[in-house]
This record gives structure tokens, C-alpha cells and sequence, in this order.
């Protein structure tokens, strides 16, 4: 058995990372529960729509030879459009019965994945970096991708917040997620307003796909770790709860990055389940939102 | 262990392995998916025996480069021998492929379909060692010769100088071991740390099969350089980063890296970041020829060992047989591509020697004399023999070999007037072993170096 002969951490390193990485989780997050609070739907083919992104973003940069920014674009899209067929063609049919979605976005999901796998590229895909180069923040350089993934998560969460709270269609959007037959009794179509949060739920995942591939490198299976972290998540953050995912995702990716830190890099990922486990015992509403067995 | 006094004589256990893989047919066929194989049940007999037809089973993981080279090289050697007129033993040589997914079930079942079902003579691959230590009890079974041209465990190596009689069966034309390797990363951290100024130094090895015996025979690398770090890594990690903060951190010249799954994943983030070590070792995917391609240029600098390059050229046939393959398969192979090339072509040689291929004793006899100067990776090769600890694998016989060569990614202007063609604005240059040059002690290493190493881009 081969042991760390000598383990030495950079704090700020820490910090920096567990920023970036939390800013993605949010991303991906926010469209799990969005879709949780307004179908009362789990969207097990969330993670997938993840990949999607990544490999959109692969095939538009290195295929088509497009930027890396008509990459972004691309798999942000791609994600939404495959979110809304997804929807559109088999999740409102059958959305009343929830262990039905469970296994029809499982199996869906798998389906997708497994077609990238086999269709497309087995082994890790790589595109360019968005943005090269690093900034000097506190003496410590920071890598100018991670400010963007930062700001770009900031921005959309944002720009959902002001969507949500401001427009008529956030509101509708809302109003469904409160009580769908209420929303109906006042002329709001669920069906249309359940398709939006899909589209969004969908944009988010592909936008962070991208931006993960970019990070880290892709693969087919890349949308596993985060689906999972994302349960985690909105556990914890309270179901449905767009602000509690937001929280719940700094809480685990710094817990999360801090453990493969300090401790052991294999334990990444394992953090998360170990949190859910708690939370589901002792606390299921989570922090702000309803009780998961609701 | 099984007792050599007891085991049921030879015939007996071919004829277990056929009825085994007999009932395991009959199962599928009896849901109407294998007919074939229901056939050997009402016979008793292997079906389809082909009186005229030489068959090889290629098997492997039907990626494209890492496992599709296994069966691509040795249909070239089918090809050549076929077009000679002679084949193998007077008959036309066929091979089949089959596609272990790298997993070890998978592989017991493709090698069960490949040998009783289709009939195959022998049988080349893998290219994991989980894989081919599933398939030794089949191999031993069947008594089929197989010729390992991927994977580097030495567990097979083991048994067969172990257990002779039941494993006699296997031979390792390459790649040289994990043990092998191990003493070749030293020999070359010796030879060239200073010239590369590197003082200290990070080892990450992947918790893969063939690399445990591998990181516990490289542990006096410490004795060469400073190695504040020496660890195992994942084989799952996505984020490199914390473990790169620390190797940075630590004031790492150098990252040896040994990894066989996680490796693009770990370039991409070492690139990205432009992390102020060079990093190098074994890095599988980094032996791919379309690696540069696949990680965008990020694989600059980035070094590993190989058996062989497209520009390398360890025999006088190297180049030969690399323009030939690139004509058919319409790229350049992994170091598996040649290494199976020669396996049948050393096969072959065996056959002619003993006059026929019914004489499964007398090829073995030939294999383990054999001296093979006929390669495209070694100018003279030889298996060590039954009494070595690891018997049948490779005689590796240092650098003076001229295997294994450290390639480099490298961008591509050089090659032009080397007559190969580049398409991705990288290549895979060699830096080492030195070119033909003549030692102090009168070794001379063969013309394999095909450039000088060069730092990342970002440290330069």
C-alpha cells in the first residue's frame, strides 16, 4: 500500500477552488429543484442533459471548428432543446406518477449517455479553455476561467431570481410551483409553465457541462458525480427551495473540496451522500424549503 | 494451487473446456441467440473446423487506437502472409476480432465465442491485465497458444514459470512487464534528472492492476531524486486540482505520473492551469497517436513511455510497417499494433520451423529458443524461459534495446522531412533512449531518438 509521504495544503488554493466548483454545482442544482418545486418531478436524465453540453461544446468546437463561445452557446441550447423533448415527449405524459418518471428519466438518461458513449466518444473529450490565463487576487494567482465560471453562474442565477420575481411568466411560473389546480383555476397553462422550467433546468445543465468540460475534461459519464451532488444539494437546501440550492451547493462543493484537500482525493463525491444521509434523517425539509417525503 | 500430479491429463481438460463453453452456448441458444454454439453440444466436436483456414482471435477493447490496434496488427501480418502464398502451416490465415470492453467477464466470453465457436487456432491481446488474468484458466483449458501483446501484469508470467505444464500456454511478445518498467522509469530518472535539472519530484500512481507491482518496484526512486510526494491516486479522479495545488506546493520539478484511465483528465487540468512542473511517465492515452487532437495541444510537453512511435524507428521494419498500417487503417497504431504484428509473425516462424501447426509442444519449444530479429520493435527479441521467474515474458535488456523509447508531444514542424504525415499539429518525438550512439561500455542503442525533450510551453 503506497501512503502520502507528505501532505501540504494551500489554503487559498482551497478557497479558490471550492468557489469555482460550488458556482457549477449551483448552476446545476438550480434546474434539479426548479423542476422538482414546479412539476414535483425528480429528473433522474438531469445529469445527462449535463453531458450533453459537454460533448455539444466538443463536437462545435473540434467537428465544426467553431469558437469555444459558439461551443457555450451550443450546448447551453442543445441541453434546453433535449430537456424540452424530454418533457414534451414523455415526462407530461405521465408526470401525475412519480415513480414512473423516476424510471422513465433513469432509463432515458442512461439511454443518452450511454448513446454519446457509443456513438460518439468512449474515452475523455477535451475543448479549449473559455478564457486562458490567471489573475493575481490577494498574491495568490487565480485562473481567469474560474472568475468567469464565478460570474457567469452569478449572472444566470441572477438573471433567474429577476425572471422569476418580475415577470409575468416567472410569476405564472411561481403560482404553479405553490399549487398547480390553483394556478389553472386562474387561466395559468401548467403544462407550458412546466415546460419552461425543463428549458431553463436544461440551459443551466448544458451551460455547466460546457464549462466543466473546459475545467476538467469530459466524458460520457460526467453527469453522474454532479446528479448525485445535486440530490445532496437540494436536500439540503430544502426541495424546491431556489435559494436553498444556491446554499446548498456552496455548502458541498466547500465540504467537498476541502475532503479531497486535506484528507484523500478519492474521497471526492462521498461527502455529498454522507451529508444527504444526515439531512434526510435528521432535517428533510433541509434548510429552506419542504419536506422531501411532501 | 493445483497439484501438478493430479490434473486431469491434457486431453481431458481440452475437452472440459469445450463442453464447458459447450453448456454456456446451449444457455443462449436455448434463448435463440447463439445457435452455432448449440451445434458443438449435439457433436461434441469444436464447430466449423476448418481444414483450410489458420484463425486468430484479436482480443481486446474496440476503442479506437488503444484496442482496435491489437486485431488492425494482426490482420497486416495475416495480410503479408497470405499474400507470400504460404499463410500459416499451408493454410490462409483469418482473424476475428473480439470485444472485451475491457472488462473480465466480457473477455471469458469473447474468448470462449472466439475459440469454440469460431474455431480460433490462437489468440492475441488484451490490453488489460484484469482481462487476461480472467482468461488464463480458459487459456490453460483449451491449450491454445496466447500471445499477450497489451496488457503488462506479471501475473501470467508468474504462473507459467509456477504451474509450467497447465500454463505453458502464454507468451508476452510485449509489452516488457510492469517490473520491467518500473526498473526502466529508474534507469531513466537516473540517466537524465540532472540533465533536465530535476531535483524534486512528485509520483502519482493510479490504483490500476497493472501498475501496484509497478509503484511498489519504483519506491527507490527516492533514493534518486526528493519525493515529498508518493502517492496512489483514483481511478475515478475528476478534479486533479487539489492534488496539483499540493505537487506544486511541494516544489515539484517534476509529476511522474502512471496512469491508465485518468490520464486526459489530468493533462487538461495541468495545461489549463499551467501548473509550474512537467509531468510525464506512463500516460496511456498519451500513447495514442491522435492524442494532440483529442486534448486540443494541451498534451504539449507532456512525456510517457511507449514501445514505439510514428517516427520512431527501433528496426529497420518499424517504418515499414507503420506506413503500411497507416495506408490501411488510415491512422498510426498503438504500441499494441506492431507488438501483434510481430506475435503472429513469430508464431509463424515457430510453425515453419516445427513443420506444421498440430505440434503445440514443439511451437512452445521453438518460442522459448527463439531468437526473433525479424521485429518491428526490438532488433533481436527472446522470451525468457520456463525457469525465469517470469517466464515467457520479454528478455528486457535495458535501453540498449532501444524499448521503451519516452515520447513527447511536441508541435509538428520537424517531422516533415521524416515522411510522415501530420495532421494535428502534434507528433510523438522521441527524446530517449539516445541515438545511436556507442556507450563507454560498447552498447549501442538504435536509431530511435527523434528529438531533444523540451519544457512545457509555459516554463520555457
Amino acid at each position: 500500500m503506497l501512503e502520502l509521504v507528505s501532505l501540504q495544503t494551500n489554503y487559498a488554493n482551497v478557497l479558490l477552488n471550492a468557489l469555482s466548483i460550488s458556482a457549477l454545482y449551483a448552476l446545476v442544482a438550480i434546474g434539479f429543484t426548479m423542476i422538482f418545486g414546479v412539476g414535483g418531478v425528480l429528473n433522474l436524465a438531469h445529469g445527462a442533459l449535463i453531458t450533453v453540453g459537454g460533448f455539444t461544446a466538443f463536437w462545435t468546437t473540434g467537428a465544426l471548428g467553431l469558437s469555444i463561445w459558439a461551443g457555450l452557446l451550443a450546448g447551453a441550447l442543445l441541453g434546453g432543446l433535449v430537456a424540452a423533448a424530454l418533457y414534451l415527449g414523455v415526462v407530461q405524459f405521465v408526470q401525475d406518477d412519480a415513480v414512473v418518471v423516476l424510471l422513465l428519466t433513469l432509463i432515458i438518461g442512461f439511454m443518452i449517455t450511454n448513446g454519446l458513449r457509443i456513438f460518439g466518444q468512449a474515452g475523455t473529450i477535451s475543448i479549449p479553455q473559455i478564457i486562458g490565463g490567471s489573475t493575481s487576487f490577494l498574491g495568490t494567482p487565480v485562473e481567469n476561467v474560474s472568475i468567469f465560471i464565478f460570474v457567469a453562474s452569478w449572472v444566470l442565477i441572477g438573471a433567474l431570481f429577476a425572471f422569476v420575481n418580475y415577470t409575468a411568466t416567472g410569476k405564472a411560473i411561481l403560482a404553479v410551483s405553490m399549487s398547480d389546480k390553483g394556478a389553472s383555476l386562474v387561466g395559468i397553462p401548467s403544462t407550458r409553465i412546466n415546460l419552461y422550467t425543463w428549458i431553463i433546468g436544461g440551459l443551466f445543465a448544458g451551460f455547466a457541462g460546457v464549462l466543466l468540460t473546459s475545467l476538467q475534461g469530459g466524458s460520457w459519464d460526467m453527469g453522474i458525480s454532479p446528479l448525485v451532488l445535486s440530490f445532496a444539494i437540494v436536500v439540503l437546501g430544502g426541495l424546491g427551495s431556489i435559494r436553498g440550492s444556491v446554499i446548498g451547493a456552496y455548502i458541498i462543493g466547500f465540504i467537498d473540496t476541502i475532503t479531497v484537500s486535506i484528507f484523500d482525493p478519492q474521497l471526492a463525491g462521498l461527502t455529498g451522500l454522507a451529508i444527504l444521509i444526515v439531512v434526510l434523517l435528521v432535517r428533510p425539509q433541509g434548510l429552506l424549503g419542504r419536506e422531501a417525503t411532501a | 494451487m493445483v497439484d501438478r500430479d493430479r490434473r486431469p491429463d491434457s486431453r481431458t481438460r481440452r475437452r472440459d473446456f469445450l463442453k464447458g463453453t459447450a453448456a454456456a452456448g446451449g444457455a443462449a441458444a436455448l434463448a435463440g441467440c447463439q445457435g452455432s454454439i448449440a451445434r458443438s453440444i449435439v457433436t461434441g466436436e469444436p464447430p466449423q473446423a476448418g481444414d483450410d483456414t489458420f484463425r486468430i482471435g484479436a482480443l481486446g477493447p474496440e476503442v479506437k487506437a488503444l484496442g482496435e490496434s491489437i486485431g488492425n496488427g494482426a490482420k497486416l501480418a495475416a495480410e503479408q502472409l497470405n499474400a507470400q502464398g504460404g499463410g500459416i502451416g499451408g493454410k490462409q490465415v483469418e482473424v476475428l476480432t473480439g470485444n472485451t470492453r475491457g472488462l473480465p467477464g466480457k473477455a471469458e466470453q469473447e474468448y470462449r465465442r472466439l475459440v469454440a465457436e469460431e474455431n480460433c487456432d490462437m489468440t492475441i491481446g488484451t490490453f488489460r491485465t484484469t482481462a487476461l488474468n480472467a482468461i488464463l484458466p480458459l487459456i490453460a483449458d483449451s491449450q491454445r497458444i496466447h500471445m499477450t501483446t497489451g496488457a503488462a501484469g506479471p501475473r501470467p508470467a508468474r504462473l507459467v514459470n509456477e504451474q509450467y505444464e497447465r500454463y505453458k500456454y502464454h507468451f508476452r511478445p510485449g509489452p516488457i512487464n510492469s517490473f520491467d518498467l518500473a526498473d526502466a522509469q529508474l534507469e531513466f530518472t537516473k540517466a537524465k534528472a540532472g540533465d533536465f535539472g530535476w531535483e524534486t519530484a512528485a509520483v502519482l500512481v493510479e490504483n490500476f492492476d497493472a501498475l501496484r507491482p509497478f509503484a511498489e518496484r519504483l519506491r527507490p526512486i527516492q533514493e534518486v531524486l526528493d519525493v515529498p510526494i508518493f502517492t496512489k491516486t483514483s481511478t475515478n479522479v475528476r478534479t486533479w486540482q487539489p492534488i496539483f495545488d499540493q505537487v506544486a506546493q511541494a516544489g515539484a520539478d517534476i509529476c511522474f505520473v502512471f496512469l491508465a484511465l485518468t490520464g486526459t483528465k489530468a493533462v487538461t487540468q495541468w495545461a489549463n492551469k499551467q501548473y509550474p512542473f512537467e509531468m510525464g511517465g506512463i500516460h496511456v492515452f498519451g500513447q495514442q497517436p491522435n492524442y494532440w487532437e483529442a486534448t486540443g495541444g494541451r498534451c504539449e510537453a507532456l512525456f510517457t513511455m511507449n514501445a514505439m512511435t510514428p517516427q520512431t524507428r527501433n528496426t529497420e521494419r518499424t517504418q515499414k510497417f507503420m506506413k503500411r498500417y497507416m495506408e490501411a487503417f488510415g491512422g498510426a497504431p498503438m504500441y499494441n499494433g506492431p507488438i501483434s504484428f510481430d506475435a503472429v509473425n513469430m508464431y509463424n516462424e515457430a510453425v515453419e520451423n516445427v513443420g506444421g501447426t498440430e505440434d503445440t509442444d514443439g511451437i512452445i519449444n521453438y518460442l522459448e529458443q527463439m531468437e526473433y530479429t525479424n521485429g518491428t520493435i526490438i532488433p533481436r527479441f527472446e522470451f525468457r524461459g520456463p525457469d525465469a521467474k517470469f517466464a515467457h515474458d520479454p528478455v528486457y535488456g535495458g535501453f540498449e534495446t532501444g524499448v521503451p523509447v519516452y515520447q513527447q508531444w511536441q508541435e509538428a514542424p520537424s517531422t516533415s522531412d521524416k515522411g510522415i504525415s501530420v495532421e494535428s499539429g502534434g507528433v510523438q518525438e522521441s527524446f530517449y533512449p539516445p541515438q545511436s550512439v556507442s556507450t563507454e561500455e560498447g552498447a549501442t542503442y538504435p536509431d530511435n531518438k527523434s528529438a531533444d525533450y523540451v519544457k512545457p510551453p509555459w516554463m520555457r
